[in-house]
């Protein structure tokens, strides 16, 4: 048992030693798609805040025209 | 009016209005994500139009933001975003992944492979197919220890006939399952490979259709077709082998792995002494067949350009009795291309050699050592015995490898040249502005235009003249002084190398190519007619043509005579390239191609040597016609038979890339210079008053 357990220690060892690159790679473009995403998502919303401001204006300024008729 | 949630419905092509209020606009346009030159583009294509007074184009966000002023005529801001983005692929998009560090082959996959969601079925497949198949292995290796009185404990309990009939029965259930599964994992994979191919030539092909004329001088015609042909199918066949094979590999190399341990570690241990040669040989062997793969790839399009050339120009190779040497050249290609085949897979055939005997030396290694731990009482005979049952599977697994990277290798040297294609950004690139259909006039400058198809050797130097509307312009000049150039310059088929082109008083490179080509009605010298009939022939690139129309244009174009003399008249097919027609019957098919194009709202008629197949009598009908059918419209005349030419308002003479001479007919006769020898050698008549076609 403990030779076995040697064997996969020693055979997980040498996959890791290859694959931290790779792995720490991964996690990086990972992080970059996130951050893209938050950006997109937060430009979003602040043109639809400025697009919600420009038709409360509009509606606003033809009901002030309204009145004044 | 306020209208966001109406707005927010509309969604064609990829665009759709999210707000609106009177002079401001937001859209969201999907083209627009993470492309900040397209963002560019767009936001000067608005701002070219009247009323548009400010744009924020955002590519993170894919929105574009419209100030504009209210009520202006004409001003649509949605079918302006529509053309934008209808015309994108025109003036080039990336149509696979950025390079970054990925190869060409993943970035080709990238992009050709369907979405996630169609990978699932195949690999799901392959997953369960190969546990199948080593669940069979396991239950047959359970048989034969139960034959031998051993077998599974929880069988135990049963006697020897039911524990062997229970085991064949799950053997047989299995080997049922394995061949159904089978079946369909096969079938699941090839549609998968064959729906990736379809994507990937038709990226291949939106591509090369809009390159510009350049591109196509550099690859030849034959390159490009052994492209999308030939190198789409070895990444099909990438796909649809590899990816199952990739699973079937990695599940049998890890299971029989597992197996292996569990039954005698220290065997298992022994099994592994090969792997690093295996890697070894791959590192060896991998780039040296990669490299004979490209040299088989590179031979191929080689055949099939030459192939190609010669069925092309088969006219000539008969005429010259040239047969037995194309022969020997393709035979001497396809030798090559045999030779270059028999290398790489040489090379491939060696690695697998090679691994094969190493394991094989494995194997031996194994079998002794693990006869001497059942001998010694170390193990036991079954354990030896499935030892014996998943090493040839780890083996079969990992010099199966070979046959894997062999495909790689292969698709990693078609993609590489398919990428190349599909990164090439065509220089000429559409400009902003469309000209409102019918609306040109027809006038054209050329100020101070330099040219020369390589950078090196220039066709012109500084040239300039003026065509106004409704004239009629004639170029003449010797053999190769750039007379055809000069239209080629004018539609963009290249781009001037210094000076500019206006068209109606704007530089060409400012108008959408489409626009341009449309005002222009080009009649070449060397008429390209397509596969189909006499009809589909003169209509091409037209829609909506009356049945009026199109005789008409056949009648102005002087092939009325066809409709009787063809048998089927107009539905009669011409041949591949028009084959089946004689060189008179094509250029006036050609010629009514290019009326229709002019009934139908072109401004320019542009005549490349148009009529020079045709007799002097029809030449003087057709002449005649298309002068009343281009009543009012610009006409560029090229022709090396000066008569035909005599009417025009103006000619100019080009010599060696400059313009010599320029004026009416009488004028230039009376200057006497090099219009004057040519008139005179034309006509036979020193005294310059020969003989002439009269045409009116």
């Amino acid at each position: 048992m403990k030779k076995t357990l040697f064997v996969v220690g020693v055979l997980s060892g040498v996959v890791l030693s290859r694959t931290w690159k790779v792995l720490t790679k991964e996690g990086i473009k990972v992080g970059i798609k996130a951050g893209r995403k938050f950006r997109e998502l937060s430009q979003q919303a602040i043109e639809d805040i400025e697009d919600i401001a420009a038709e409360a204006s509009e509606e606003v300024s033809q009901k002030g025209e309204g009145a004044r008729w | 009016m306020v209208n966001r949630r109406k707005a927010s419905s509309t969604d064609t092509a990829g665009i759709r209005l999210l707000s609106a209020t009177p002079g401001r606009e937001r859209w969201e346009v999907k083209s627009l994500r993470g492309r900040p030159d397209v963002a560019q583009e767009l936001k000067k294509t608005l701002l070219q139009h009247g009323g548009v007074l400010h744009v924020h184009a955002n590519p993170v966000s894919s929105r574009v933001l419209v100030f504009y002023i209210p009520h202006t005529p004409g001003l649509n801001i949605q079918s302006l975003l529509q053309d934008f983005v209808n015309d994108l692929p025109l003036w080039y998009s990336p149509l696979i992944p950025a390079a970054g560090n990925a190869s060409p082959l993943s970035r080709i996959l990238k992009a050709s492979l369907p979405e996630r969601r169609a990978l699932t079925s195949p690999t799901l497949l392959s997953v369960i197919g190969n546990i199948i198949r080593l669940l069979k292995g396991v239950s047959f290796v359970s048989l034969v220890n139960t034959a031998r009185g051993e077998g599974p404990p929880f069988l135990q309990a049963l006697k020897i006939g039911p524990r062997l009939l229970f085991l064949s029965t799950i053997s047989l259930a299995l080997t049922a399952a394995d061949t159904w599964i089978h079946y369909l994992r096969r079938r699941a994979w090839r549609r998968l490979a064959q729906t990736t191919q379809h994507t990937l030539r038709n990226k291949l092909i939106e591509r090369i259709e809009t390159q510009d004329m350049a591109f196509f001088d550099e690859h030849g015609t034959g390159n490009l077709i052994n492209l999308v042909t030939r190198e789409t199918e070895r990444i099909r066949e990438f796909v649809e082998r590899g990816g199952d094979d990739i699973i079937e590999k990695s599940i049998s190399i890890l299971v029989s792995g597992v197996f292996l341990v569990i039954a005698a570690p220290s065997l298992a241990l022994l099994a592994c002494i090969p792997l690093p040669f295996i890697l070894l040989s791959t590192r060896f062997f991998g780039p040296r067949a990669s490299e004979r793969y490209a040299r088989v790839s590179e031979t191929s399009s080689l055949f099939s350009q030459i192939l190609e050339n010669n069925l092309v120009g088969i006219a000539d190779v008969k005429s010259f009795t040239a047969e037995k040497e194309e022969a020997r050249r393709l035979s001497e290609c396809d030798l090559r291309q045999s030779e270059f085949y028999l290398e790489a897979s040489g090379m491939s055939s060696l690695q697998s050699q090679f691994t094969g005997g190493i394991f094989s030396t494995g194997y031996v290694l194994t079998a002794a050592y693990g006869g001497v731990m059942v001998a010694q009482e170390r193990i036991t005979l079954s354990e030896y015995m499935r030892v014996f049952y998943w090493f040839p599977t780890l083996l079969g697994a990992l010099t199966g490898i070979e046959g894997l990277t062999r495909l790689y290798h292969s698709a990693a040297q078609s993609a590489k040249k398919i990428v190349e294609v599909l990164d090439s950004e065509p220089k000429i690139r559409s400009g902003p502005v469309r000209l409102a259909a019918g609306s040109a006039r027809g006038e054209v400058q050329f100020e101070d235009v330099s040219f020369g198809y390589s950078p090196d050797v220039k066709l012109f130097r500084n040239i300039s003249f003026h065509l106004r509307p409704g004239e009629t312009l004639a170029i003449v000049g010797p053999t190769g002084s750039g007379k055809s150039t000069l239209l080629r310059l004018l539609i963009r088929f290249f781009d001037v190398d210094s000076g500019r082109i206006l068209l109606d008083g704007r530089d060409v490179r400012e108008l959408n190519l489409q626009s341009l080509r449309s005002v222009v009605s080009l009649v070449r010298q060397d008429v390209h007619l397509f596969q189909g009939t006499v009809r589909e022939n003169v209509l091409y690139g037209q829609d909506n043509v009356s049945e009026d129309e199109l005789i008409r244009a056949m009648r102005d174009a002087g092939a009325s005579d066809l409709l009787d003399s063809l048998p089927g008249g107009l539905n009669a097919m011409v041949g591949e390239r028009g084959g089946r027609l004689s060189g008179g019957e094509r250029q006036r098919v050609a010629i009514a191609r290019a009326l229709l194009k002019l009934l139908r709202g072109a401004a320019i008629l542009a005549l490349d040597e148009a009529t020079s197949s045709l007799d002097n009598e029809t030449e003087a009908a057709v002449k005649r016609s298309l002068r009343e059918a281009a009543a009012g419209k610009s006409v560029i005349m090229i022709a090396h038979r000066l008569t035909s030419i005599r009417h025009a308002d103006r000619i100019i003479v080009l010599e060696k890339g400059n313009i010599i001479e320029d004026g009416k007919h009488e004028e230039l006769l009376a200057r006497k210079g090099l219009y004057a020898s040519l008139w005179n050698l034309q006509n036979d008549d020193p005294s310059g008053n020969g003989v002439e076609i009269r045409l009116s």
